[in-house]
């Protein structure tokens, strides 16, 4: 072993900085772009939301308040749900590829050089918290000073605390599982609760809010605890950084990469399809079965079992009938057959690996043998069905015959077009809009509407025949 | 058999190599059978930079025939351009005497191809890709045929495994099982023996040699002196 003091952290991240400093940009020159940017962003934003106000101000039909108050509920418990299943996915202490390779691996005491990164982490999830909590507030959920204090309060001492719980989960391995388990076991209650506010609502028996002030002494009451909580799940975190090892704060690497990427090309897919990665890795091996019969049976059943292994994807479906429900209590009924088409659509598309597999490869094409349309065809009837059926299970939400008839197949048309795109071209031109944004890639935005643009037209469809 | 293709200016042109293959393994006059595929002239630049220029190869049933050349010289560029995955400036790709249209099923039908990476449905088992491929192709008793080629490949004990979690050399032996599970005339084979360990390469040879026995035309691109030498009739070397 080698006698050698180690480096303190503190003086290589100053030696870093000093590094870095050389390099940037004048802070006047980064203040003035960034106030170019929030001005840009101001103006068109508030147009948007203007705009969104004028449309959304005639089509939201606001629920009682009881039944706004237990819908906020659930949605929270959903909410809570999303980030045990989401922090741990993408750390949440990262370290990226270069810091792995230069710094991770030399003798620095792993906690004080982790420690920043986790402190902006909890923050961040505190932030996140109150974000919500107050858009909450801004939507509609009515609260007194008092209430609302304690609605944003408890939801930022949820958000850190959700965080520190992702690091002790991070901690050491088979623990993300428990965090996993406890987002299903979340989901399932408010995904329910959903549903049941919204059967009541429709049934003229809508739940009441507790009565008086009792909300807002519960919320207040769930801040205090939540704040204690979280501090000392924050300090406790603090302390198990120590233990994070390479592959513990490196393994989200590649999620966060392509997180990255999605945000700048604009493109979902490229997130999923790691994810998609992931999880199949995780799961490893399978229990194999004998595939037997014609070559299209033997495609279709391929592909039944490929829509059957997606569990998340089937749980989603499952989760997703909520909507056009929840849409049939907040919106006037004309527009009840989008909720329902963009549910089927999202239900069909998730279920569709095989069809997008095989749009997408030309070697499985030629592997597989036959024409392009018949593969194309065998891999809808998966989708396909999964559109029918979710489209019977959510057709006593609203809808005309005719908007009914045209969700499934309408969802079909978005989910074969999307999956049918060519391969993303980089090159093309692009136009400065001269309004700051830089130059938008319109070739490219152009290939993203593959698809979302089909959907808004048919959606306009169903607006007409609903 | 052979072609004429200077990769750069000032490299010499690729010409039919007869020499620089010290043993001719299998038998001549495979070589002067029915052509199963033939290339007439076939060019592609990239850029304005010539990669193939006016290739001719023809390749008989029954018969092999190596590509060889330095990296970047065009070998995978050539098979690109027959199996369709490239279109060429000009010149012809045959198959059985008719033009190759890659989405033609007869074309599918008749050739395996295996070149770049394998293509693959992340959720279905090594056994399923390779039943589904055999019941795809109509193969009459899959499951044998299946079982059969998974002990050849030597990936049985791997059967369950989704192919994310296979080793790169797994991975191989799973892209070379997806090409006997299947009927085929003409197997395109860009670099074999890539990832295959020693034991791997010996099996690859003798089944190189069954499938020609068997009186299937073979192209294949390669860099080991052994299998060449062992399995090719006629080597076409490109650049360098």
């Amino acid at each position: 072993m080698s006698d050698l003091t180690p480096p303190r952290w503190r003086e290589v991240r100053a030696r870093l900085r000093g590094t870095r400093r050389a390099k940037r940009p004048s802070w006047t020159s980064v203040a003035g772009n960034v106030y170019q940017t929030l001005l840009y962003v101001a103006v068109i934003g508030g147009v948007f939301v203007q705009a969104l106000r004028s449309v959304l101000g005639e089509l939201l039909v606001p629920p009682s308040t009881g039944t706004q108050y237990w819908l906020g509920a659930a949605t929270a418990l959903l909410g809570v749900a999303l980030l045990l299943r989401v922090l741990p996915a993408v750390g949440p202490v990262t370290v990226g590829p270069a810091m792995a390779t230069w710094l991770l691996a030399a003798p620095i005491d792993r906690g004080s050089f982790l420690a920043s990164r986790y402190r902006v982490v909890v923050v961040a999830g505190a932030l996140a918290g109150a974000l919500v909590g107050g858009a909450a507030l801004l939507v509609g959920l009515r609260a007194d000073l008092a209430g609302g204090i304690g609605l944003v309060g408890s939801a930022a001492a949820v958000g850190a605390l959700l965080t520190a719980l992702a690091v002790w989960a991070q901690a050491r391995r088979g623990r993300e599982r428990v965090l996993v388990r406890a987002a299903g076991t979340l989901t399932v209650p408010a995904v329910a609760g959903i549903a049941v506010v919204v059967l009541l609502e429709r049934a003229g028996a809508a739940p009441a809010a507790p009565a008086g002030g009792s909300a807002t002494v519960v919320l207040v009451g769930v801040a205090v605890v939540g704040v204690v909580l979280a501090a000392a799940a924050a300090v406790l975190g603090r302390l198990r950084l120590r233990g994070l090892d390479r592959t513990a704060v490196t393994a989200a690497g590649p999620l966060i990469a392509a997180l990255t990427l999605s945000v700048g090309f604009m493109d979902g897919s490229i997130t999923t399809g790691v994810s998609r990665e992931r999880r199949l890795r995780a799961i490893g091996t399978v229990r194999s079965r004998r595939l037997r019969g014609s070559r299209r049976r033997a495609l279709l059943l391929a592909d039944l079992r490929r829509m059957v292994r997606a569990r998340p994807a089937l749980a989603t479906a499952v989760a997703l009938l909520v909507l056009p429900y929840l849409a049939s209590v907040a919106v006037p009924p004309r527009v009840v057959p989008i909720a329902q088409l963009l549910g089927a659509t999202l239900a069909a598309g998730g279920l569709a690996d095989g069809l997008r597999a095989v749009a997408g490869s030309r070697g499985l094409r030629r592997t597989l043998g036959g024409t392009n349309p018949e593969l194309l065809a065998v891999h809808c009837v998966g989708p396909a069905a999964v559109a029918v059926v979710w489209t019977l299970l959510a057709a006593p939400a609203g809808g005309s015959v005719l908007s009914l008839v045209l969700v499934p197949v309408s969802a079909v048309a978005v989910v074969l077009r999307f999956a049918t795109r060519p391969p993303r071209s980089f090159g093309g031109s692009m136009v400065d809009t001269g309004v700051g944004l830089g130059p938008l890639p319109v070739g490219m935005l152009v290939e993203l509407s593959r698809g979302p643009l089909l959907f808004v037209v048919l959606a306009a469809v169903q607006l007409l025949t609903g | 058999m052979g072609g004429n293709a200077p990769k750069k200016p000032g490299q010499k042109p690729m010409r039919k190599m007869a020499q620089g293959v010290p043993e001719q393994a299998a038998p001549k006059q495979a070589v002067r059978g029915r052509a199963v595929l033939e290339v007439r002239d076939l060019s592609k630049a990239f850029g304005g930079q010539p990669v193939l220029d006016h290739v001719s190869v023809r390749v008989p049933a029954g018969g092999a025939v190596g590509v060889v050349g330095p990296n970047g010289a065009g070998k995978t560029t050539l098979l690109r351009c027959i199996v369709g995955m490239e279109v060429p400036d000009s010149g012809a790709v045959l198959l059985n005497g008719e033009k190759c249209v890659e989405t033609d099923p007869r074309f599918r039908a008749d050739v395996a191809v295996l070149v770049d990476d394998l293509d693959v449905f992340g959720d279905l088992s090594v056994l399923e890709h390779l039943d589904l491929l055999a019941c795809a192709h109509g193969v009459p008793d899959p499951g044998a045929v299946v079982d059969a080629v998974l002990a050849d490949v030597r990936l049985t004990a791997s059967a369950d495994h989704l192919p994310g979690t296979l080793s790169s050399g797994q991975r191989r032996r799973l892209a070379l099982a997806s090409l006997l599970v299947r009927p085929r005339r003409l197997l395109v084979l860009d670099e074999p023996e890539q990832r295959l360990d020693t034991a791997g390469r010996t099996w690859l040879v003798e089944r190189l040699r069954a499938e020609k026995a068997a009186g299937r035309a073979l192209l294949f691109a390669c860099h080991d002196d052994e299998i060449l030498n062992a399995v090719a009739d006629d080597v076409v070397r490109i650049g360098g």
